[in-house]
Protein backbone atom coordinates (compact mmCIF):
# COMPACT_ATOMS: atom_id res chain seq x y z
CA UNK A 1 0.00 0.00 0.00
CA UNK A 2 1.16 3.26 -0.74
CA UNK A 3 1.61 6.13 1.72
CA UNK A 4 -1.08 8.22 0.11
CA UNK A 5 -3.71 5.72 0.39
CA UNK A 6 -3.45 5.39 4.12
CA UNK A 7 -5.96 6.88 6.52
CA UNK A 8 -5.17 10.02 8.89
CA UNK A 9 -4.81 7.67 12.32
CA UNK A 10 -2.69 4.98 9.42
CA UNK A 11 -0.25 7.59 9.29
CA UNK A 12 0.25 8.86 12.62
CA UNK A 13 1.11 5.43 14.01
CA UNK A 14 3.43 4.86 11.02
CA UNK A 15 4.96 8.19 12.24
CA UNK A 16 4.68 8.16 16.03
CA UNK A 17 6.74 4.48 15.32
CA UNK A 18 9.28 6.43 13.41
CA UNK A 19 8.52 3.91 10.30
CA UNK A 20 8.42 5.98 8.23
CA UNK A 21 9.39 10.18 7.82
CA UNK A 22 7.42 13.19 7.44
CA UNK A 23 8.93 14.27 4.56
CA UNK A 24 8.44 10.17 2.88
CA UNK A 25 4.93 11.29 3.79
CA UNK A 26 4.69 14.88 2.00
CA UNK A 27 6.30 13.24 -0.80
CA UNK A 28 4.10 10.71 -1.02
CA UNK A 29 1.23 13.25 -1.33
CA UNK A 30 3.27 15.93 -3.13
CA UNK A 31 4.16 13.06 -6.24
CA UNK A 32 0.07 12.15 -6.08
CA UNK A 33 -0.95 15.89 -6.64
CA UNK A 34 1.16 16.23 -9.58
CA UNK A 35 -0.48 13.01 -10.91
CA UNK A 36 -3.92 13.23 -10.52
CA UNK A 37 -4.62 17.03 -10.00
CA UNK A 38 -5.03 18.07 -13.52
CA UNK A 39 -7.92 15.50 -13.53
CA UNK A 40 -9.42 16.95 -10.33
CA UNK A 41 -8.50 20.03 -10.02
CA UNK A 42 -9.20 20.52 -6.40
CA UNK A 43 -6.34 23.10 -5.60
CA UNK A 44 -6.34 26.77 -6.44
CA UNK A 45 -2.99 27.32 -4.70
CA UNK A 46 -0.42 24.40 -3.92
CA UNK A 47 2.25 24.95 -1.24
CA UNK A 48 4.09 21.75 -2.19
CA UNK A 49 7.89 23.39 -1.74
CA UNK A 50 7.16 24.54 1.29
CA UNK A 51 5.22 21.53 2.26
CA UNK A 52 8.50 19.67 1.68
CA UNK A 53 10.82 21.80 3.62
CA UNK A 54 8.43 22.19 6.81
CA UNK A 55 8.38 18.41 6.64
CA UNK A 56 12.56 18.36 6.74
CA UNK A 57 12.48 20.42 9.87
CA UNK A 58 10.12 18.24 11.68
CA UNK A 59 12.20 15.59 11.05
CA UNK A 60 14.26 17.13 12.55
CA UNK A 61 12.94 17.93 15.55
CA UNK A 62 12.87 16.18 18.88
CA UNK A 63 9.49 17.05 20.44
CA UNK A 64 6.68 16.29 18.11
CA UNK A 65 3.26 17.50 17.66
CA UNK A 66 0.36 15.40 17.41
CA UNK A 67 -0.20 16.20 13.91
CA UNK A 68 3.71 15.72 13.10
CA UNK A 69 3.97 15.40 9.50
CA UNK A 70 0.55 15.31 8.51
CA UNK A 71 -0.71 17.04 5.25
CA UNK A 72 -3.76 19.56 5.20
CA UNK A 73 -5.67 20.64 2.25
CA UNK A 74 -7.55 23.75 3.82
CA UNK A 75 -10.88 25.58 1.96
CA UNK A 76 -9.57 29.03 0.80
CA UNK A 77 -11.61 31.10 2.68
CA UNK A 78 -9.80 29.86 5.86
CA UNK A 79 -6.75 32.46 6.03
CA UNK A 80 -3.37 31.03 6.14
CA UNK A 81 -0.84 33.59 7.16
CA UNK A 82 1.94 33.66 3.33
CA UNK A 83 -0.04 31.83 1.58
CA UNK A 84 -2.92 33.28 -1.03
CA UNK A 85 -6.49 33.27 0.11
CA UNK A 86 -8.95 33.48 -2.62
CA UNK A 87 -12.25 32.68 -1.36
CA UNK A 88 -12.13 31.62 -5.36
CA UNK A 89 -13.21 35.21 -5.75
CA UNK A 90 -11.55 37.20 -8.64
CA UNK A 91 -12.09 40.29 -5.50
CA UNK A 92 -9.62 38.67 -3.96
CA UNK A 93 -7.84 36.66 -5.90
CA UNK A 94 -4.39 38.47 -4.98
CA UNK A 95 -5.27 38.19 -1.49
CA UNK A 96 -1.94 37.33 0.95
CA UNK A 97 -2.90 37.07 4.26
CA UNK A 98 -0.69 38.42 7.16
CA UNK A 99 -2.17 36.47 9.63
CA UNK A 100 -3.46 32.77 10.20
CA UNK A 101 -6.83 31.15 11.31
CA UNK A 102 -6.88 29.60 14.43
CA UNK A 103 -7.34 26.31 13.29
CA UNK A 104 -4.59 26.94 11.38
CA UNK A 105 -2.68 28.19 14.55
CA UNK A 106 -3.54 25.02 15.83
CA UNK A 107 -2.88 22.59 13.05
CA UNK A 108 0.53 24.12 13.07
CA UNK A 109 1.25 24.13 16.31
CA UNK A 110 1.07 20.24 16.37
CA UNK A 111 3.49 20.19 13.47
CA UNK A 112 0.24 19.60 10.69
CA UNK A 113 1.50 20.51 7.06
CA UNK A 114 -0.26 22.74 4.98
CA UNK A 115 0.00 21.28 1.35
CA UNK A 116 -2.45 23.82 -0.66
CA UNK A 117 -5.61 25.40 -0.27
CA UNK A 118 -9.19 24.26 -1.84
CA UNK A 119 -11.60 25.17 -4.65
CA UNK A 120 -15.00 26.32 -3.21
CA UNK A 121 -18.01 28.44 -4.43
CA UNK A 122 -17.29 31.75 -4.30
CA UNK A 123 -17.81 32.75 -0.88
CA UNK A 124 -18.87 29.53 -0.05
CA UNK A 125 -22.18 29.74 -1.87
CA UNK A 126 -23.17 27.21 -3.50
CA UNK A 127 -23.51 23.58 -3.48
CA UNK A 128 -21.29 22.43 -6.70
CA UNK A 129 -17.99 24.35 -6.29
CA UNK A 130 -19.57 25.23 -10.26
CA UNK A 131 -19.68 28.70 -8.79
CA UNK A 132 -15.43 29.60 -7.84
CA UNK A 133 -14.86 32.20 -9.88
CA UNK A 134 -11.50 30.20 -11.20
CA UNK A 135 -12.53 26.76 -12.42
CA UNK A 136 -14.85 23.75 -11.85
CA UNK A 137 -13.50 21.06 -9.22
CA UNK A 138 -14.42 17.40 -10.71
CA UNK A 139 -16.15 14.61 -8.02
CA UNK A 140 -13.59 11.57 -8.17
CA UNK A 141 -15.81 9.24 -8.38
CA UNK A 142 -17.34 10.44 -11.97
CA UNK A 143 -15.51 13.26 -13.40
CA UNK A 144 -18.52 14.24 -15.37
CA UNK A 145 -20.24 15.24 -11.86
CA UNK A 146 -19.67 17.77 -9.40
CA UNK A 147 -18.11 17.40 -6.15
CA UNK A 148 -20.88 19.04 -3.93
CA UNK A 149 -20.19 22.36 -2.37
CA UNK A 150 -18.87 25.13 -1.32
CA UNK A 151 -16.44 23.00 0.00
CA UNK A 152 -15.68 20.99 -3.02
CA UNK A 153 -12.35 20.66 -3.56
CA UNK A 154 -11.91 20.21 0.23
CA UNK A 155 -13.86 16.61 -0.34
CA UNK A 156 -12.28 16.33 -3.97
CA UNK A 157 -8.93 16.08 -2.59
CA UNK A 158 -9.85 13.97 0.10
CA UNK A 159 -11.61 11.55 -1.86
CA UNK A 160 -8.79 11.14 -4.47
CA UNK A 161 -6.33 10.80 -1.64
CA UNK A 162 -4.13 14.25 -2.57
CA UNK A 163 -4.65 14.35 1.79
CA UNK A 164 -5.42 12.81 4.39
CA UNK A 165 -7.61 15.09 5.64
CA UNK A 166 -9.32 18.74 4.94
CA UNK A 167 -11.01 22.01 6.49
CA UNK A 168 -13.79 22.98 4.94
CA UNK A 169 -16.47 25.22 6.35
CA UNK A 170 -20.28 24.64 6.54
CA UNK A 171 -23.14 27.46 6.60
CA UNK A 172 -26.21 25.36 5.11
CA UNK A 173 -24.35 22.15 4.28
CA UNK A 174 -21.12 22.93 3.03
CA UNK A 175 -19.12 20.28 4.64
CA UNK A 176 -21.77 17.49 4.53
CA UNK A 177 -23.15 18.03 1.09
CA UNK A 178 -19.65 17.67 -0.57
CA UNK A 179 -18.64 14.57 2.02
CA UNK A 180 -21.85 12.93 1.03
CA UNK A 181 -20.96 13.20 -3.06
CA UNK A 182 -17.70 12.18 -2.32
CA UNK A 183 -17.92 9.28 -0.28
CA UNK A 184 -16.18 10.94 3.19
CA UNK A 185 -17.02 11.34 6.48
CA UNK A 186 -17.74 15.21 7.41
CA UNK A 187 -18.90 17.32 10.78
CA UNK A 188 -20.69 20.34 10.86
CA UNK A 189 -19.55 20.94 14.95
CA UNK A 190 -22.08 22.97 17.39
CA UNK A 191 -21.91 26.63 16.28
CA UNK A 192 -19.49 27.90 18.23
CA UNK A 193 -16.87 24.69 19.26
CA UNK A 194 -14.72 25.66 17.05
CA UNK A 195 -13.10 28.75 16.40
CA UNK A 196 -13.92 30.35 13.63
CA UNK A 197 -11.66 33.95 14.10
CA UNK A 198 -10.01 34.09 10.53
CA UNK A 199 -12.59 32.09 8.31
CA UNK A 200 -13.78 34.68 6.38
CA UNK A 201 -17.23 35.61 6.84
CA UNK A 202 -20.22 34.59 4.80
CA UNK A 203 -23.19 34.46 7.41
CA UNK A 204 -21.86 34.37 10.49
CA UNK A 205 -24.17 33.06 12.70
CA UNK A 206 -24.49 30.46 10.70
CA UNK A 207 -20.81 29.63 9.41
CA UNK A 208 -18.94 26.98 11.15
CA UNK A 209 -15.32 25.07 10.36
CA UNK A 210 -15.24 21.28 10.38
CA UNK A 211 -13.27 18.50 8.65
CA UNK A 212 -13.22 16.16 5.91
CA UNK A 213 -11.91 12.58 6.48
CA UNK A 214 -11.77 9.26 5.12
CA UNK A 215 -12.88 7.76 8.40
CA UNK A 216 -14.64 8.03 11.50
CA UNK A 217 -11.50 7.95 13.88
CA UNK A 218 -9.70 10.57 12.08
CA UNK A 219 -12.48 12.83 12.08
CA UNK A 220 -12.66 12.06 15.96
CA UNK A 221 -8.84 12.37 16.23
CA UNK A 222 -9.00 16.00 14.54
CA UNK A 223 -11.74 17.63 16.56
CA UNK A 224 -9.50 16.92 19.53
CA UNK A 225 -7.26 19.13 18.15
CA UNK A 226 -9.23 22.07 16.76
CA UNK A 227 -12.34 22.31 19.29
CA UNK A 228 -12.32 24.72 22.39
CA UNK A 229 -12.36 28.15 23.02
CA UNK A 230 -10.44 31.01 21.42
CA UNK A 231 -10.73 34.62 22.99
CA UNK A 232 -10.17 36.15 19.48
CA UNK A 233 -13.43 34.85 18.73
CA UNK A 234 -16.47 35.95 20.84
CA UNK A 235 -18.68 33.17 19.39
CA UNK A 236 -16.72 30.57 20.36
CA UNK A 237 -17.77 28.16 23.61
CA UNK A 238 -15.95 27.51 26.56
CA UNK A 239 -17.81 24.57 27.39
CA UNK A 240 -15.08 21.56 27.68
CA UNK A 241 -13.88 19.64 24.49
CA UNK A 242 -14.05 15.68 25.38
CA UNK A 243 -11.29 13.26 24.24
CA UNK A 244 -13.71 12.55 20.97
CA UNK A 245 -11.53 9.84 19.96
CA UNK A 246 -12.49 7.80 23.31
CA UNK A 247 -15.71 8.73 23.39
CA UNK A 248 -16.09 6.70 20.37
CA UNK A 249 -15.03 3.99 21.45
CA UNK A 250 -17.56 3.44 24.33
CA UNK A 251 -19.93 0.88 24.15
CA UNK A 252 -23.30 2.52 23.27
CA UNK A 253 -25.96 1.18 25.92
CA UNK A 254 -29.83 2.29 25.29
CA UNK A 255 -29.44 4.79 22.16
CA UNK A 256 -32.68 6.42 20.96
CA UNK A 257 -32.40 7.06 17.19
CA UNK A 258 -34.83 9.36 15.75
CA UNK A 259 -35.12 9.49 12.01
CA UNK A 260 -36.67 11.68 9.66
CA UNK A 261 -39.91 10.42 7.31
CA UNK A 262 -42.40 11.41 5.47
CA UNK A 263 -43.11 14.07 2.89
CA UNK A 264 -39.08 14.57 2.72
CA UNK A 265 -38.15 11.19 2.41
CA UNK A 266 -40.99 10.11 -0.21
CA UNK A 267 -38.96 12.77 -2.33
CA UNK A 268 -35.24 11.52 -2.19
CA UNK A 269 -33.69 9.86 -5.17
CA UNK A 270 -34.99 5.66 -5.11
CA UNK A 271 -31.51 3.99 -4.32
CA UNK A 272 -30.95 6.43 -1.26
CA UNK A 273 -34.27 6.21 0.04
CA UNK A 274 -33.65 2.35 -0.07
CA UNK A 275 -29.52 2.65 1.59
CA UNK A 276 -31.23 4.87 4.46
CA UNK A 277 -34.26 2.51 4.79
CA UNK A 278 -31.98 -0.46 4.73
CA UNK A 279 -29.95 1.47 7.45
CA UNK A 280 -32.66 1.79 9.67
CA UNK A 281 -33.62 -1.57 9.63
CA UNK A 282 -30.33 -3.08 10.30
CA UNK A 283 -30.56 -0.46 13.76
CA UNK A 284 -33.89 -1.83 14.66
CA UNK A 285 -32.76 -5.44 14.74
CA UNK A 286 -29.94 -4.64 16.29
CA UNK A 287 -32.74 -3.57 19.12
CA UNK A 288 -31.87 0.23 18.83
CA UNK A 289 -34.76 1.86 19.56
CA UNK A 290 -36.16 4.11 16.42
CA UNK A 291 -38.70 6.73 16.17
CA UNK A 292 -40.02 8.79 13.59
CA UNK A 293 -39.19 12.60 14.02
CA UNK A 294 -42.04 15.04 12.37
CA UNK A 295 -40.73 18.88 12.29
CA UNK A 296 -43.59 20.99 11.53
CA UNK A 297 -41.29 23.84 10.71
CA UNK A 298 -38.85 21.96 8.29
CA UNK A 299 -40.52 22.74 5.25
CA UNK A 300 -39.70 26.68 6.42
CA UNK A 301 -36.33 26.16 6.61
CA UNK A 302 -35.15 26.76 2.95
CA UNK A 303 -37.11 29.92 2.81
CA UNK A 304 -35.81 30.92 6.05
CA UNK A 305 -32.03 30.15 5.57
CA UNK A 306 -32.58 32.05 1.98
CA UNK A 307 -33.79 34.89 3.56
CA UNK A 308 -31.10 35.03 6.70
CA UNK A 309 -28.32 34.02 4.83
CA UNK A 310 -28.03 36.57 1.97
CA UNK A 311 -29.04 39.06 4.54
CA UNK A 312 -25.90 38.40 6.19
CA UNK A 313 -23.92 37.94 3.59
CA UNK A 314 -24.86 41.31 1.93
CA UNK A 315 -23.74 42.98 5.25
CA UNK A 316 -20.23 40.65 5.34
CA UNK A 317 -19.69 41.33 2.13
CA UNK A 318 -19.83 45.17 1.96
CA UNK A 319 -16.35 44.95 3.00
CA UNK A 320 -14.82 44.54 -0.29
CA UNK A 321 -15.24 48.17 -2.05
CA UNK A 322 -11.69 48.12 -2.89
CA UNK A 323 -10.59 50.36 -0.45
CA UNK A 324 -9.15 48.39 2.45
CA UNK A 325 -7.46 45.26 0.70
CA UNK A 326 -7.91 42.89 -2.49
CA UNK A 327 -8.59 43.60 -5.96
CA UNK A 328 -9.61 47.49 -6.85
CA UNK A 329 -10.18 48.67 -11.05
CA UNK A 330 -8.15 51.42 -12.34
CA UNK A 331 -10.19 53.46 -13.74
CA UNK A 332 -12.74 55.43 -11.75
CA UNK A 333 -14.60 58.74 -11.64
CA UNK A 334 -15.26 59.06 -7.81
CA UNK A 335 -15.23 57.06 -4.75
CA UNK A 336 -18.90 55.76 -5.39
CA UNK A 337 -18.04 54.90 -9.01
CA UNK A 338 -14.61 52.67 -7.43
CA UNK A 339 -17.21 50.76 -4.93
CA UNK A 340 -19.53 49.92 -7.78
CA UNK A 341 -17.11 48.98 -10.65
CA UNK A 342 -14.72 46.96 -7.88
CA UNK A 343 -17.53 45.12 -6.67
CA UNK A 344 -19.38 44.60 -10.21
CA UNK A 345 -16.37 43.16 -11.87
CA UNK A 346 -14.83 41.36 -8.81
CA UNK A 347 -17.90 39.58 -7.65
CA UNK A 348 -19.47 36.62 -9.39
CA UNK A 349 -23.48 36.03 -10.11
CA UNK A 350 -24.56 33.94 -7.49
CA UNK A 351 -22.32 36.30 -5.02
CA UNK A 352 -24.21 39.49 -6.90
CA UNK A 353 -27.87 37.41 -6.17
CA UNK A 354 -27.43 36.89 -3.22
CA UNK A 355 -26.04 40.30 -2.17
CA UNK A 356 -29.10 41.78 -3.70
CA UNK A 357 -31.39 39.30 -2.23
CA UNK A 358 -30.00 40.28 1.01
CA UNK A 359 -29.84 44.06 0.55
CA UNK A 360 -34.10 43.73 -0.13
CA UNK A 361 -34.57 41.69 2.83
CA UNK A 362 -32.93 44.12 5.31
CA UNK A 363 -33.89 47.34 3.36
CA UNK A 364 -36.69 49.90 5.10
CA UNK A 365 -40.31 48.66 4.92
CA UNK A 366 -39.09 44.76 4.45
CA UNK A 367 -37.14 43.81 7.33
CA UNK A 368 -40.01 42.53 9.41
CA UNK A 369 -41.88 40.94 6.67
CA UNK A 370 -38.46 39.03 5.85
CA UNK A 371 -35.56 39.03 7.80
CA UNK A 372 -37.49 39.15 11.39
CA UNK A 373 -39.36 36.71 10.27
CA UNK A 374 -36.96 34.38 9.58
CA UNK A 375 -35.24 35.05 12.61
CA UNK A 376 -38.19 34.20 14.36
CA UNK A 377 -38.79 30.85 11.62
CA UNK A 378 -35.59 29.89 12.98
CA UNK A 379 -35.99 30.15 16.58
CA UNK A 380 -38.69 27.62 15.84
CA UNK A 381 -36.87 24.91 14.10
CA UNK A 382 -34.17 25.00 16.87
CA UNK A 383 -37.15 25.15 19.98
CA UNK A 384 -38.18 21.50 17.42
CA UNK A 385 -35.34 20.14 17.81
CA UNK A 386 -34.81 20.82 21.28
CA UNK A 387 -38.15 18.59 22.07
CA UNK A 388 -37.04 16.18 19.79
CA UNK A 389 -33.66 15.43 21.81
CA UNK A 390 -35.63 15.33 25.06
CA UNK A 391 -36.98 12.37 23.67
CA UNK A 392 -34.12 10.81 21.26
CA UNK A 393 -30.60 10.85 21.21
CA UNK A 394 -29.91 11.49 17.37
CA UNK A 395 -31.65 12.03 14.37
CA UNK A 396 -30.90 10.45 11.27
CA UNK A 397 -31.77 11.47 7.63
CA UNK A 398 -30.12 11.14 4.25
CA UNK A 399 -27.70 13.87 3.80
CA UNK A 400 -28.60 14.92 0.03
CA UNK A 401 -31.89 14.26 -1.83
CA UNK A 402 -30.16 13.16 -4.31
CA UNK A 403 -26.13 11.62 -5.22
CA UNK A 404 -23.79 13.72 -6.97
CA UNK A 405 -25.05 15.31 -10.31
CA UNK A 406 -23.74 16.27 -13.43
CA UNK A 407 -21.74 19.78 -14.39
CA UNK A 408 -24.52 22.33 -15.46
CA UNK A 409 -27.53 19.88 -14.48
CA UNK A 410 -28.99 22.74 -12.21
CA UNK A 411 -28.90 26.10 -13.80
CA UNK A 412 -32.07 27.28 -11.78
CA UNK A 413 -30.75 28.89 -8.60
CA UNK A 414 -34.11 27.81 -6.24
CA UNK A 415 -33.31 23.92 -8.06
CA UNK A 416 -29.50 24.73 -6.89
CA UNK A 417 -30.70 25.57 -3.13
CA UNK A 418 -33.26 22.57 -2.72
CA UNK A 419 -30.17 20.24 -2.49
CA UNK A 420 -29.66 21.57 0.72
CA UNK A 421 -33.30 20.63 2.21
CA UNK A 422 -31.68 18.20 4.87
CA UNK A 423 -28.74 20.06 6.04
CA UNK A 424 -29.90 23.46 6.72
CA UNK A 425 -31.93 22.70 9.42
CA UNK A 426 -28.76 21.99 11.75
CA UNK A 427 -27.26 25.37 10.78
CA UNK A 428 -30.59 26.98 11.58
CA UNK A 429 -30.64 25.58 14.97
CA UNK A 430 -27.08 25.37 15.57
CA UNK A 431 -26.83 21.81 16.44
CA UNK A 432 -23.69 19.46 14.97
CA UNK A 433 -24.60 17.55 12.07
CA UNK A 434 -22.17 14.68 10.26
CA UNK A 435 -22.10 12.76 7.01
CA UNK A 436 -21.39 9.60 7.01
CA UNK A 437 -21.26 7.15 3.87
CA UNK A 438 -23.46 4.43 3.91
CA UNK A 439 -23.14 3.02 0.32
CA UNK A 440 -23.10 3.10 -3.73
CA UNK A 441 -25.78 3.64 -6.49
CA UNK A 442 -26.01 1.60 -9.03
CA UNK A 443 -23.88 3.90 -10.97
CA UNK A 444 -21.01 4.14 -8.49
CA UNK A 445 -21.65 7.21 -6.92
CA UNK A 446 -21.30 7.45 -2.69
CA UNK A 447 -24.65 8.17 -0.47
CA UNK A 448 -24.50 9.76 2.97
CA UNK A 449 -26.34 9.63 6.38
CA UNK A 450 -26.68 12.49 8.51
CA UNK A 451 -26.75 11.95 11.88
CA UNK A 452 -27.77 15.33 13.81
CA UNK A 453 -27.44 15.62 17.71
CA UNK A 454 -28.18 17.94 20.48
CA UNK A 455 -25.84 21.05 21.01
CA UNK A 456 -22.39 19.84 21.89
CA UNK A 457 -22.87 16.13 22.04
CA UNK A 458 -20.36 15.86 18.80
CA UNK A 459 -19.39 12.66 21.07
CA UNK A 460 -22.84 11.12 20.57
CA UNK A 461 -22.69 11.56 16.88
CA UNK A 462 -19.14 10.63 16.07
CA UNK A 463 -19.69 7.13 18.52
CA UNK A 464 -23.00 5.83 16.69
CA UNK A 465 -21.49 6.59 13.10
CA UNK A 466 -18.26 4.87 14.30
CA UNK A 467 -20.49 1.97 15.11
CA UNK A 468 -21.78 2.42 11.31
CA UNK A 469 -18.28 2.46 9.93
CA UNK A 470 -17.51 -0.51 11.81
CA UNK A 471 -20.53 -2.61 10.08
CA UNK A 472 -20.51 -1.01 6.77
CA UNK A 473 -16.35 -0.66 5.89
CA UNK A 474 -17.11 2.18 3.04
CA UNK A 475 -13.54 3.30 3.59
CA UNK A 476 -12.27 0.34 1.62
CA UNK A 477 -14.24 1.47 -1.28
CA UNK A 478 -11.96 4.25 -3.67
CA UNK A 479 -12.87 6.06 -6.86
CA UNK A 480 -10.83 4.36 -9.53
CA UNK A 481 -8.73 7.33 -11.17
CA UNK A 482 -6.44 5.15 -12.59
CA UNK B 1 -46.11 41.47 -2.62
CA UNK B 2 -44.90 44.93 -3.13
CA UNK B 3 -43.11 46.42 -6.02
CA UNK B 4 -39.34 45.57 -5.65
CA UNK B 5 -37.30 48.27 -6.76
CA UNK B 6 -34.65 46.93 -8.54
CA UNK B 7 -31.83 49.82 -9.65
CA UNK B 8 -32.59 50.62 -6.04
CA UNK B 9 -31.67 48.06 -4.55
CA UNK B 10 -28.37 47.61 -7.19
CA UNK B 11 -27.78 51.53 -5.71
CA UNK B 12 -27.89 50.30 -2.07
CA UNK B 13 -25.76 47.41 -2.74
CA UNK B 14 -23.03 49.37 -4.72
CA UNK B 15 -23.18 47.12 -7.85
CA UNK B 16 -24.17 48.45 -11.67
CA UNK B 17 -25.11 45.41 -13.64
CA UNK B 18 -24.76 44.80 -17.27
CA UNK B 19 -27.67 44.84 -19.41
CA UNK B 20 -27.60 41.04 -19.52
CA UNK B 21 -27.20 40.70 -15.99
CA UNK B 22 -30.21 42.74 -15.04
CA UNK B 23 -31.84 40.72 -17.58
CA UNK B 24 -30.83 37.76 -16.21
CA UNK B 25 -30.89 38.66 -12.56
CA UNK B 26 -33.72 40.58 -11.86
CA UNK B 27 -36.21 37.82 -12.43
CA UNK B 28 -34.52 35.18 -10.68
CA UNK B 29 -34.12 37.65 -7.79
CA UNK B 30 -37.85 38.43 -8.28
CA UNK B 31 -38.61 34.20 -7.98
CA UNK B 32 -36.63 33.73 -5.45
CA UNK B 33 -38.89 36.05 -3.16
CA UNK B 34 -41.73 34.96 -4.13
CA UNK B 35 -40.50 31.45 -3.18
CA UNK B 36 -39.60 32.85 0.16
CA UNK B 37 -42.80 34.23 0.39
CA UNK B 38 -43.94 31.00 1.83
CA UNK B 39 -43.06 32.63 5.34
CA UNK B 40 -46.16 34.59 5.26
CA UNK B 41 -48.06 31.09 5.48
CA UNK B 42 -46.84 31.29 9.35
CA UNK B 43 -48.32 32.97 11.92
CA UNK B 44 -45.66 33.39 14.75
CA UNK B 45 -45.40 35.30 17.86
CA UNK B 46 -41.71 34.57 19.06
CA UNK B 47 -39.56 36.86 21.03
CA UNK B 48 -36.78 38.01 18.80
CA UNK B 49 -34.15 37.55 21.35
CA UNK B 50 -35.24 34.22 21.61
CA UNK B 51 -34.23 33.01 17.99
CA UNK B 52 -30.59 32.12 19.19
CA UNK B 53 -30.22 28.59 19.56
CA UNK B 54 -27.79 27.85 21.83
CA UNK B 55 -28.37 29.28 25.40
CA UNK B 56 -24.96 29.33 26.83
CA UNK B 57 -23.51 32.26 28.08
CA UNK B 58 -20.89 33.81 25.82
CA UNK B 59 -17.52 34.64 27.91
CA UNK B 60 -16.29 38.54 27.82
CA UNK B 61 -12.82 38.95 28.40
CA UNK B 62 -11.49 41.89 29.69
CA UNK B 63 -11.58 45.70 28.02
CA UNK B 64 -7.44 45.15 27.52
CA UNK B 65 -5.75 46.42 24.56
CA UNK B 66 -3.83 43.21 23.37
CA UNK B 67 -0.96 43.20 20.70
CA UNK B 68 -2.39 43.59 16.96
CA UNK B 69 -1.29 43.37 13.57
CA UNK B 70 2.21 45.27 12.87
CA UNK B 71 1.68 48.32 10.34
CA UNK B 72 3.88 46.87 7.85
CA UNK B 73 0.96 43.67 7.83
CA UNK B 74 -2.10 45.77 7.48
CA UNK B 75 0.19 47.97 4.94
CA UNK B 76 0.65 44.66 3.22
CA UNK B 77 -2.74 44.17 2.44
CA UNK B 78 -3.75 47.94 0.94
CA UNK B 79 -4.72 47.70 -2.78
CA UNK B 80 -2.88 51.07 -2.99
CA UNK B 81 -0.36 52.97 -0.37
CA UNK B 82 1.59 55.89 -0.23
CA UNK B 83 4.64 55.38 2.54
CA UNK B 84 2.78 54.61 5.62
CA UNK B 85 -0.89 55.50 4.35
CA UNK B 86 -3.25 53.77 2.57
CA UNK B 87 -4.61 55.91 -0.79
CA UNK B 88 -7.80 56.61 -1.27
CA UNK B 89 -9.49 58.05 -4.12
CA UNK B 90 -10.68 62.24 -3.59
CA UNK B 91 -13.30 61.94 -1.41
CA UNK B 92 -14.46 65.34 -0.91
CA UNK B 93 -16.17 66.86 -4.58
CA UNK B 94 -16.15 69.94 -5.91
CA UNK B 95 -13.61 72.84 -6.95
Amino acid sequence: MKLYELSLMQLINLLNKKEVKAEEVIRSFAERIERIEKKINAFITLNLENAINSAKLIDQKKQKGKLAGIPFAIKDNILTKGIRTTCASRILENFVPPYNATVIEKIISEDGIIIGKTNMDEFAMGSSTENSGFFQTKNPWDLGRVPGGSSGGSAAAVASMEVPIALGSDTGGSIRQPAAFCGLVGLKPTYGRVSRYGLVAFASSLDQIGPLTRTVEDCAYIMNLISGFDPKDSTSSNQPVPDYLSEIKKEIKGLRIGFVGGNLIENVDSRIRELYNEILHKLEKNGIGLEEVNFTYWEYALASYYIIAPSEASSNLARYDGIKYGYRVSSYSNLKDLYSKTRTSGFGEEVKRRIILGTFALSSGYYEDYYLKAIKTRALIAKEFKEAFNRVDLIVSPTTPEPAFKFGEKLDPISMYLSDIFTITANLAGIPALSVPIGLTEENLPVGLQIMGNYFEESKILNFAYLLEKDLKFYQYKPNLT
Amino acid sequence: MRQIDFDYLCELANLKLSREERIRLEPQIKKIIEWVNKLEELKIDVNEEKAFGIDSILPLRKDKPEISLSLEDVLSMFPEKERNFLKVPKVIEGK
